[in-house]
C-alpha cells in the first residue's frame, strides 16, 4: 500500500534513542503511550523491559536503549510505541520503550541511503539506511529485524539456559 | 447459502440428540406412544427439512424410518432391542450425512435391513404413493387454507427455493397454486437470482395449521400468510378446484380480507375455526396426534427462542472488554475518592458495582449445563454394556450444574475413559452379581455438583471394586514400589494413574491398555482439576473429579518477591508461615521441616536471580500437588486473589515459569507461576 506510487511520500514516526534519531513507519505503530509501570519477567534478556496491560492484552515492552546496545540512561519520561508485527495474519503487539516521540515525517522510499557501517554497534540489519531531513540524520528501522519474532521470544525466554549454568 | 445450510445442520444435530434421548427412553418404555411419536416426528421433520437443502440420502434415509415409526405408532410393529439397534445405526449415519462423509454403503445397508426385517409388507410405501396415497384418500378429515406466499426479492440468496416449499405443500393435501409471474417469466427470475413472483395456494389437507406453516419455516414472517379456509365446502377435488379458482379472480380482494383477518385474530381462534371445516367425524388415531403434535411444535419453538449460538470468540472479546471496564473503573474510583466530593464518589462507586455485575453476568455467558455433556453417554453406556453383556443402569443427576464449556469438552474423553473402566472392570456380569446377592441390574450413577467455585463430578458404580492386592502386586512386578514396602490404599490408587499401569491382562477393544487414568489424569490437570479414587472391596468405585468452574477464573494466592507480584493457584496451596533464614539455609541440603516431614524447597529469589533480601524471616508457602509436597520461599504473602487469567500471547510460548498473567486492579499485571514446572524441574530432577 505504501509502496503503490499513489502517493510518492510515506509517513513516518521520527522518535529519539539517546541522541540518535530513528523512524518508524505509521504502518507498524498501533498507539503511542506514556512510559508506565511494568511486571518484570524474571530470568529474561535484558532488552525484555517487562510487560504491561495494554487494552487488556499482555504486551511485552522492548528496551530499545538495550536492543540497539547503548549505553545512555533510559529517559525515565520515555514513552512506549505500540507497535503491530503481523504474524501470519495475526495480529502480534509488542511495545518499544523510547526516549521521546519527536514528530511524524514523510520522505520517500528512495530518498533511503545506504547507512554508514562505520560507529554502529548494532546489528547493522536492524536499519534500513538512513535519511537526511532538515540537515539531521534519521535512521530507517527495519521492524521486521529488530521486532524479529524468534528473536524476541528468546529473549524472554533465554535465561533457562544461563540458569541451569548457574547451579 | 451456507449459512442457511449450517442452520440446518445445527438443526438437525439438535433433533438428532433429541432422537438420541427418545429412543433410550423407549428402550426402557417401549409401549410409551409418546416416545414413538416423538420418534416419529422428528425423523419426519428432518426428512422435511433434509430434502429442502439437498441432503437426498438423508431425506431417503429418515423416510424409511419414518415408515417403520409410522408402522409402530399404528401398532402394526413392537419396539424391540433389534429396533433400537438399528436406529441407532441411522443416527450415527445421519450425524455422519451431516458432516458430508461418505457413509453411502452402512446407510444402504441400514435401509435394506429396515425393509427386510421392518417393514409391515403392504403398508410400506415410497415418498410418491405416500404422496398419492394422501391425495386419492378423500374420506378423511380436512382443513381448508388459503396461503399467500410473496417472497423476497433476495430469497434465493439465502439459499431457498419457494416452488420447493410448494412441493412440500403438495405431498401435505390437494391443492391449487396460481402463480403469478409479475411480467418476468419464472425461469428467468430464477436464473436471474431475482424473485419477484407470488403465490396463491390453496390447501385442503388434513395436516394441522402449525405443519402447514412448518413448511415456511424458513420463510420471514411476512413473506407469507395462511389463512384458515372455512367457507367453502367440498366434497371432491373437482369441486375444491373449481371454488378456489372463483377465489383467484378476486385475489386482490382476499388479499385484504386475508390482511385484515390476521390482524384481527389471535392463533387460538384460528385453530378453532380450521376444526369448523372438519366435515366428518375424526378418525380414532389421527387427531390426537395431531394435537399432541401441535403442542410440541409449540413448545419446540419456545425452546428456540429462548436459546441463541454466539461464537466463543465474540464472548472471549466481551469478557476482554468488561474485564477492561472493570480496571478502568477502579482507577476512575481511585482518582475520585482523592477530590473528596462525596456525591461524585457515591456515583463513581455505583458504577463500579454496575460493572462488577457485569463481569460476572459476562463469565457466566461461557457457562453451560454438564447435562449436555453427560446425556451424551447414556447412549454410550447403553451400547457398552450390551457389547459387554452387563447390565447397567444409569443414573445422571444435577445436569443443570453449570461449568466453563472448554471445560466441559476437555473432560469429554477423560469421562468417557471412566465410564468405561466402570463398567468393563468395575461392573459384574450378571450372574456374578446373583450370586453375591447384588442386584442383577448394576447402576451407574454420575452426580455434579458446585462445591465452592468448583464443580464436582462424581461417578460412581456398585460393581466390585478395585482389586487392591492385585495393584499392589502390579505395582510391585513393574517396579513402582518394593516388596513389603508399606504403602496405603490412597497412595495405591494414585499409582493406577501412573502411565503404562494396567493390571488387566486382557487388552480389549474397550479398555486394558494402560493409557486411561494417566491420560485422565493429564486431561484433568490441563483444566486445573484433580481427580481423586475411592474403592470398597465387592461395593463399587467411587471416582471424585474436582474441576473449577470456569477456566478464565481461578482463586490464586498473590506473593510478592522482589517488589514484584506473582500468583500461585490456590487449589495448590497448603499452608504459609514464616521461617528464619537461618533455619532455612542452616543446613547443606535443600529440604525444611513441615508438620515432621521433610520438604524440598525452591527459593524464587535464586531463581529468579534476584539478590537475597537483607530480612532475618523468609515466608514459606507449601505447595501440595497430586499429594506431593515441596515449598517455595518467597518475600512476602499478600494475599487471596480472583484471578482473571490472560493468556501471555505466543512470545512466551517457550516461557516455562509463567502460565498466564492477571490484569490487577490498578491496572498493573501480575504473572502467574506454573507450580507444575517448577516442581518437574526442580524437585524432581
Amino acid at each position: 500500500m505504501s509502496k503503490s506510487g499513489l502517493e510518492d511520500k510515506n509517513h513516518f514516526i521520527n522518535f529519539r534513542l539517546g541522541n540518535e534519531n530513528f523512524a518508524i513507519s505509521v504502518f507498524k505503530v498501533i498507539e503511542i503511550i506514556n512510559n508506565r509501570p511494568l511486571t518484570k519477567v524474571p530470568n529474561s534478556s535484558t532488552f525484555i523491559k517487562g510487560v504491561i496491560n495494554f487494552r487488556g492484552e499482555i504486551v511485552p515492552i522492548i528496551d530499545m536503549h538495550r536492543r540497539f546496545n547503548m549505553n545512555e540512561k533510559n529517559d525515565p519520561e520515555g514513552m512506549i510505541i505500540i507497535v503491530d508485527i503481523d504474524s501470519n495474519n495475526n495480529s502480534l503487539h509488542m511495545g518499544l520503550l523510547v526516549d521521546e516521540v519527536e514528530d511524524i515525517i514523510k520522505f520517500e522510499y528512495k530518498d533511503i541511503r545506504k547507512s554508514p557501517e562505520m560507529g554502529i554497534n548494532y546489528d547493522i540489519n536492524f536499519v534500513d539506511g538512513v535519511v537526511d531531513i532538515k540537515s539531521q540524520f534519521i535512521m530507517v528501522l527495519n521492524v521486521d529485524k529488530v521486532l524479529n519474532k524468534a528473536e524476541i521470544a528468546e529473549g524472554i525466554t533465554i535465561a533457562e539456559a544461563d540458569l541451569k549454568n548457574n547451579v | 447459502m451456507d449459512e442457511f445450510i449450517e442452520s440446518f445442520i445445527a438443526e438437525a444435530n439438535e433433533l438428532i440428540i433429541q432422537l438420541e434421548k427418545d429412543l433410550l427412553n423407549l428402550e426402557k418404555k417401549p409401549r410409551d406412544k409418546e416416545l414413538i411419536n416423538s420418534v416419529f416426528r422428528v425423523m419426519h421433520t428432518i426428512k422435511g427439512a433434509a430434502g429442502m437443502f439437498g441432503f437426498t440420502d438423508m431425506q431417503n434415509l429418515t423416510h424409511e424410518f419414518e415408515n417403520v415409526f409410522d408402522n409402530v405408532r399404528k401398532e402394526k410393529l413392537e419396539v424391540s432391542a433389534d429396533l433400537i439397534d438399528i436406529t441407532s445405526k441411522g443416527i450415527d449415519i445421519m450425524l455422519a450425512l451431516l458432516k458430508k462423509e461418505d457413509v453411502k454403503e452402512s446407510m444402504q445397508q441400514v435401509i435394506q435391513q429396515l425393509k427386510n426385517d421392518f417393514s409391515s409388507g403392504s403398508e410400506e410405501t415410497t415418498i410418491k404413493e405416500e404422496l398419492k396415497d394422501k391425495t386419492n384418500n378423500a374420506k378423511e378429515v380436512y382443513n381448508c387454507y388459503c396461503i399467500f406466499l410473496k417472497p423476497d426479492k433476495g430469497i434465493f440468496e439465502r439459499g431457498i427455493d419457494p416452488v420447493s416449499a410448494i412441493e412440500e405443500l403438495q405431498e401435505l393435501g390437494t391443492n391449487k397454486i396460481v402463480l403469478r409471474e409479475n411480467g418476468i417469466p419464472w425461469e428467468k427470475q430464477k436464473s436471474g437470482k431475482v424473485c419477484q413472483a407470488q403465490w396463491e395456494i390453496y390447501l385442503k389437507s388434513k395436516s394441522p395449521a402449525l405443519s402447514v406453516e412448518n413448511v415456511f419455516m424458513f420463510f420471514d414472517q411476512d413473506e407469507f400468510i395462511i389463512e384458515p379456509y372455512i367457507n367453502f365446502s367440498f366434497i371432491d377435488d373437482s369441486q375444491f378446484v373449481k371454488s378456489s379458482a372463483d377465489f383467484y379472480s378476486g385475489a386482490e380482494e382476499l388479499k385484504k380480507k386475508v390482511r385484515h383477518y390476521f390482524d384481527n385474530m389471535d392463533p387460538e381462534t384460528e385453530v378453532e375455526n380450521s376444526e369448523q371445516v372438519i366435515e366428518e367425524p375424526p378418525s380414532d388415531d389421527n387427531n390426537p396426534v395431531d394435537a399432541e403434535k401441535e403442542s410440541l411444535n409449540k413448545k419446540s419453538r419456545t425452546d428456540s427462542d429462548t436459546t441463541i449460538n454466539v461464537s466463543s470468540a465474540k464472548i472471549d472479546e466481551l469478557l476482554n472488554l468488561v474485564s477492561e471496564l472493570v480496571t478502568a473503573t477502579a482507577g476512575l474510583l481511585d482518582h475520585t475518592k482523592r477530590l473528596k466530593d462525596i456525591p461524585l464518589t457515591d456515583t463513581v462507586e455505583n458504577i463500579e458495582k454496575l460493572t462488577k455485575q457485569f463481569r460476572n453476568n459476562a463469565l457466566d455467558l461461557r457457562l453451560i449445563p454438564v447435562g449436555t455433556l453427560l446425556n451424551k453417554f447414556k447412549r454410550q453406556v447403553r451400547d457398552l454394556s450390551r457389547e459387554l453383556n452387563k447390565k447397567v443402569n444409569l443414573i445422571i443427576e444435577g445436569q443443570d450444574t453449570e461449568i466453563d464449556k472448554a471445560i466441559l469438552k476437555a473432560i469429554e474423553s477423560p469421562l468417557m475413559h471412566i465410564i468405561r473402566n466402570s463398567i468393563d472392570h468395575g461392573v459384574e456380569s450378571a450372574e456374578e452379581r446373583a450370586a453375591s446377592g447384588k442386584n442383577k441390574l448394576a447402576t451407574l450413577k454420575i452426580t455434579a455438583f458446585y462445591s465452592g467455585a468448583n464443580v464436582i463430578i462424581q461417578i460412581h458404580d456398585d460393581g466390585r471394586g478395585i482389586n487392591l492386592e492385585k495393584v499392589q502386586q502390579c505395582a510391585i512386578e513393574k517396579g513402582y514400589i518394593q516388596s513389603g514396602q508399606q504403602i496405603t490404599d490412597q497412595e495405591l490408587l494414585t499409582l493406577i494413574m501412573e502411565p503404562g499401569f494396567t493390571t488387566s491382562k486382557n487388552v480389549s477393544m474397550v479398555s486394558g491398555r494402560g493409557v486411561g487414568m494417566d491420560f485422565v489424569r493429564k486431561q484433568l490437570n490441563e483444566v486445573s482439576g484433580s481427580i481423586e479414587i475411592d474403592t470398597e472391596k465387592g461395593l463399587g468405585t467411587y471416582i471424585t473429579l474436582k474441576l473449577p468452574t470456569t477456566l478464565s477464573i481461578i482463586d490464586t494466592l498473590m506473593i510478592e518477591v522482589e517488589n514484584s507480584n506473582y500468583l500461585l493457584p490456590l487449589l495448590e496451596v497448603e499452608y504459609c508461615f514464616k521461617e528464619k533464614k537461618s533455619v532455612i539455609y542452616g543446613n547443606n541440603n535443600r529440604f525444611l521441616r513441615y508438620k515432621d516431614e521433610m520438604v524440598p524447597f525452591i527459593s524464587l529469589r535464586e531463581k529468579f536471580k534476584f539478590n537475597m533480601h537483607q530480612n532475618e524471616d523468609e515466608m514459606v508457602v507449601i505447595i501440595n500437588k497430586f499429594n506431593q509436597r515441596y515449598a517455595l520461599i518467597v518475600d512476602k504473602v499478600v494475599g487471596e486473589q480472583q484471578t482473571v487469567i490472560k493468556s501471555l500471547g505466543e512470545l512466551f510460548i517457550r516461557q516455562p515459569y509463567f502460565s498466564g498473567g492477571n490484569i490487577m486492579v490498578d491496572g498493573k499485571l501480575a504473572l502467574i507461576l506454573d507450580t507444575n514446572y517448577l516442581f518437574s524441574r526442580n524437585i524432581l530432577n
